[in-house]
């Protein structure tokens, strides 16, 4: 930072002994979202097949919350409901397929349990049901112990096929079909095409099990959590909307998009490749308005190193004590600091092994478990760069859990059953018809929450 | 154990200035172990089976034996990159296979033309427009 603008960034690299200062007149952050801040569901080898990247670690939110800017959204997880264990997408198979999902007695529990979606109006009865609340409709079936529940591909490909008298073209149809299936894992979830061929699966024949994933921190997708940036001039009602450059975060010269940017869900891959291309033309303009290259303090840039460097020099100074390289009381090693992590988020924040339940209670206790693990980071130890990495990826994944649940806390209402629900405030309410936004300030190392009025623009 | 070496096909990437599965794999995983001059993953718990590894090893020698906590022995998903499709072969546990081929890309690599013709509408850095527009929004809504 060079007063209030935001002039680079620093890091090092996993492949050579090299600091890096990266000095710049704009900034754009567009580091994807966060994975591995609750406890997966697979713990096992299975711990790295999260849905979305697991190399994604709250780098995006960690950026702009330490550079002090204004977060919205903190509070919106995405629990994504997929095949079972290794999270292949349902989209074809709802969509293309017109596959219905079932519990165990071939239940349909969207209608059956349709009555339900109408206290969560008018999101509830708006078409389609929002994702969230086929989740909540889910975890009640579950709840209600008629598990497991099922996709029902075989009907799917039945139906399809039912019109089809001719034999060759009955033959050639099964084969497309069959194709287009196998495809859809084959392109973007390979593990999920292992996972029918190790259990025999041949979806044509067989359904398969589908649940809800482990909680996300993504924007692009049926999440909304990142950065409060500015909206374009020509749309935006009023200058709380938007402050001089598109999707410039609250600090000066810093910019946001994709997964990075908050309260623009759904914007998928094409979404965030264009909202990347807008920062990116804004971020020109800023630098042309700000021709003067930034100043970069040198005691700053020594005592980022010093500080980024330090898990590398915790581990040399204290490696000899014991003769473990990972048990020492004098440091904490990056992969059980995540777990650790992972279990108070899970427990306390209503991970997936409490059905996404959480209180006031149980928040506030989980944040006081934060403020160790805040105190445990600075004994983050690391062998090598790989190591160094790691140690940073869970630093980053701290500062995103800490802004959840101050933002969960915030928040005293349920308004996305099905991510999570807050059972001291079971219900949804109109004083909350609003944005939940952060900001934690450099200067104090204090948190302020704020609460913005939603405009409509349409 | 999501990716794994094969050590007989495996070669270091002699014949290579970077060792291709150590450069691809997005959660540096993959390292090669000089003194034995074979790959392998350094924390298979941390693998997301991208294949990334995999596609581009050249001598095939990288494969994904399934999560061991949630899928039994025996499957292989195997694919085999050419330039412009891909083939993979899927075996199951009981040993039935079954084979695919999707295309990868529809125009030769390089054939791009990132404009695809259509003009700039501004040079203006504050205007919304991005290249292209409003040629490529395909509607006359925005036209200035
Ligand atoms: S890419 Fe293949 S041949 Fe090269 S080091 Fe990796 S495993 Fe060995
Ligand atoms: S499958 Fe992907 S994540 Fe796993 S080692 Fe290979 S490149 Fe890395």
């Amino acid at each position: 930072m060079d007063g209030d603008r935001c002039v680079g960034a620093a890091g090092f690299s996993v492949r050579e002994n090299k600091f890096y200062i990266f000095k710049a007149n704009a900034v754009l952050d567009v580091m994807g979202g966060a994975v591995h801040i609750f406890r997966p569901r697979s713990i096992g080898e299975g711990l790295g097949r999260s849905w979305y990247p697991p190399f994604n670690s709250g780098a995006s939110t960690y950026f702009t919350l330490k550079a002090g800017a204004e977060m919205t959204c903190q509070e919106v997880r995405f629990v994504p409901v997929r095949f079972k264990d290794s999270y292949g997408p349902v989209g074809a198979w709802f969509l293309l397929f017109k596959a219905k999902a079932t519990n165990a007695k071939g239940e349909d529990y969207m209608e059956t349990r349709a009555a339900e979606l109408e206290n969560w109006a008018p999101y509830g009865t708006s078409k389609p049901t929002p994702t969230n609340l086929r989740n909540y409709l889910m975890l009640q079936e579950l709840e209600a112990g008629n598990g497991p529940i099922y996709m029902k591909t075989d009907e799917a490909i039945k139906e399809l096929m039912a019109d089809i008298t001719d034999e060759k073209e009955a033959k050639r149809k099964m084969k497309e079909l069959e194709s287009e299936a196998w495809e859809d894992f084959l392109d973007m979830t390979i593990s999920q095409a292992l996972n029918w061929a190790s259990h025999n699966v041949s979806p044509e024949e067989t359904p398969s099990e589908i649940s809800a994933c482990e909680p996300y921190f993504i924007s692009s997708h049926s999440g909304a959590s990142g950065a409060w940036v500015s909206g374009p001039k020509d749309l935006s009602p009023s200058d709380d909307y938007h402050w001089g450059y598109d999707n410039m975060t609250t600090i000066k010269g810093l910019f946001a998009a994709g997964d990075a940017s908050g309260a623009s869900s759904h914007k998928f891959s094409s979404g965030s490749f264009t909202e990347g291309r807008i920062a990116a033309k804004a971020a020109l303009a800023f630098i042309v308005d700000n021709p003067d290259s930034a100043n970069i303090d040198n005691e700053k840039i020594k005592e980022l190193k010093e500080k980024i460097l330090q898990p590398l020099a915790t581990f040399e100074e204290h490696k000899d004590y014991a003769n473990d390289e990972d048990v020492n009381p004098n440091f904490i090693k990056p992969k059980m600091f995540m777990f650790r992590l992972q279990k108070i988020m899970d427990e306390y924040a209503g991970g997936a092994s409490v059905h996404f339940k959480t209180s006031k209670a149980l928040l506030e206790k989980g944040l006081e478990f934060l403020e160790f693990m805040k105190e445990d980071s600075e004994k983050l130890a690391a062998k090598d760069t790989n190591e160094l990495m790691r140690c940073w990826e869970n630093i980053h994944r701290l500062w995103q859990a800490e802004s959840h649940i101050r933002t969960m806390l915030f928040r005293e209402e349920t308004r996305w059953p099905g991510y999570y629900f807050r059972t001291d405030h079971p219900t949804m309410k109109e004083e909350w018809k609003a944005f939940a936004n952060c900001k934690w300030d450099p200067e104090t190392g204090e948190w302020e929450m704020i609460k913005r009025e939603i405009k409509e623009l349409t | 154990m999501p990716s794994f070496v094969i050590s007989e096909k495996c070669d270091g990437c002699k014949a290579l200035d970077k060792t291709a599965c150590q450069y691809i794999c997005p959660n540096d995983l993959m390292v090669l172990d000089k003194i034995k001059n074979k790959a392998y993953n350094r924390a298979v718990d941390m693998c997301w089976e991208c294949y990334s590894c995999v596609k581009i090893c050249p001598t095939q020698a990288i494969e994904i034996r399934g999560y061991a906590d949630f899928m039994p022995l025996g499957a292989v998903v195997q694919p085999l990159r050419s330039t412009d499709s891909i083939m993979w072969s899927v075996k199951f546990r009981n040993k039935k296979i079954k084979r695919f081929k999707f295309p990868i890309r529809t125009t030769p690599e390089g054939s791009i033309d990132p404009k695809s013709g259509m003009e700039t509408g501004t040079d203006d850095l504050k205007s919304p427009l991005l290249r292209t527009e409003p040629d490529s929004l395909g509607t006359d809504l925005f036209e200035k």
